[in-house]
């Protein structure tokens, strides 16, 4: 009977110690979720995929952009698809690469996010080379990261 | 005795409601806030105050910002970003003026919140009194930390020409 009880008492704690340590192993933590995010964005514009491009945005009125190359600041997501959805439908598989440089993750709390990071874009084609400093802003909602805010420069040269 | 018990009422009605109405009318709305921190930046910047810069900003090596010149390329941080300001602040006062213009903020839950916003930067030359005009496009993020709205990233780069 004590046996029996004793080996009881070892399952338990094996079980909870099980349940304690598999969720931490499987589970990404919030940088790396945001990073994936980045990740997307980049695999969206090699592959011309708009779908995947809309589904990592706010669609919201609230969004907004600081494009490199645009004065002003385009606001809410309609706006973005007037700008985007024209771009990615012109451009084709492949066409470009990007790549992504020194991000840094900066925790805001549970639900928001500032990323920035250096990215390289490269036209295939022709082997031109555009380099920006990138800031964007994410907030997660509904347990999904999604962009609010983007802020996208050239590097400066004065 | 019933007229003292309407007044006593009455009384506890008014101060109730002169509670009610107080702080409301006199509290700043979360944007009121957040565009204060911008107008402090301006008022900081353009009187080289830097203890004022420097409360505006977060105290943490977390703090980051790219700046709009070419030896802003990289990214500072921390305490990089108050030397900075530091070095520039050694200029006599008058040789920055910036004017901000269509501030909008976003807020983000209970204590973040975006600004965006257009600078008009005349910098004049403390000797020739030669003057130049700089315009920028600016992302301020700010965090609601310890009850003050704190600058926790900032993002200025220039204008592109049309």
């Amino acid at each position: 009977m004590r046996t029996r009880t004793f080996v009881g008492l070892l399952s338990w704690v094996c079980l909870v110690l099980c349940l304690y340590v598999a969720p931490a192993a499987n589970a990404a933590t919030a940088e790396e979720e945001v990073l994936q995010v980045e990740k997307n964005w980049m695999k969206s514009a090699e592959t011309a995929d708009y779908e995947l491009f809309s589904s990592l945005y706010l669609h919201s009125p609230k969004i907004s952009e600081f494009h490199p190359g645009d004065v002003f600041l385009s606001q809410g997501w309609e706006l973005f698809e007037q700008n985007w959805k024209p771009t990615y439908e012109s451009t084709q598989k492949g066409s470009v690469t990007m790549s992504m440089h020194n991000p840094q993750v900066t925790m805001l709390g549970d639900n928001v996010a500032v990323l920035t990071f250096y990215q390289i874009v490269t036209t295939v084609k022709d082997q031109t080379i555009s380099q920006h400093r990138v800031t964007r802003v994410l907030q997660k909602i509904d347990g999904k990261w999604l962009i609010v805010h983007d802020h996208a420069s050239y590097l400066p040269t004065e | 005795m019933k007229k003292y018990k309407i007044c006593g009422v009455l009384l506890c009605i008014t101060l109730a409601f002169c509670l009610y109405a107080t702080p409301f009318t006199n509290a700043a709305t979360p944007e009121e806030e957040v565009l204060q921190v911008v107008s402090n930046w301006v008022k900081a910047f353009n009187t080289n105050d830097f203890n004022l810069m420097s409360s505006l900003h977060w105290n943490s090596p977390m703090l980051t910002k790219f700046g709009p010149g070419k030896s802003e390329t990289f990214l500072f941080q921390g305490e990089a970003i108050l030397a900075n300001w530091k070095s520039a602040f050694v200029d006599p006062v008058g040789t920055y003026a910036n004017s901000l213009h269509h501030p909008q903020v976003t807020i983000l839950g209970d204590n973040v919140a975006i600004i965006t916003l257009y600078n008009s930067q005349t910098v004049t030359d403390p000797r020739t009194k030669a003057q130049t005009v700089g315009l920028y496009r600016g992302t301020f993020v700010v965090q609601k930390i310890n009850g003050k709205w704190l600058i926790v990233h900032e993002h200025a780069s220039v204008l592109p020409e049309e």
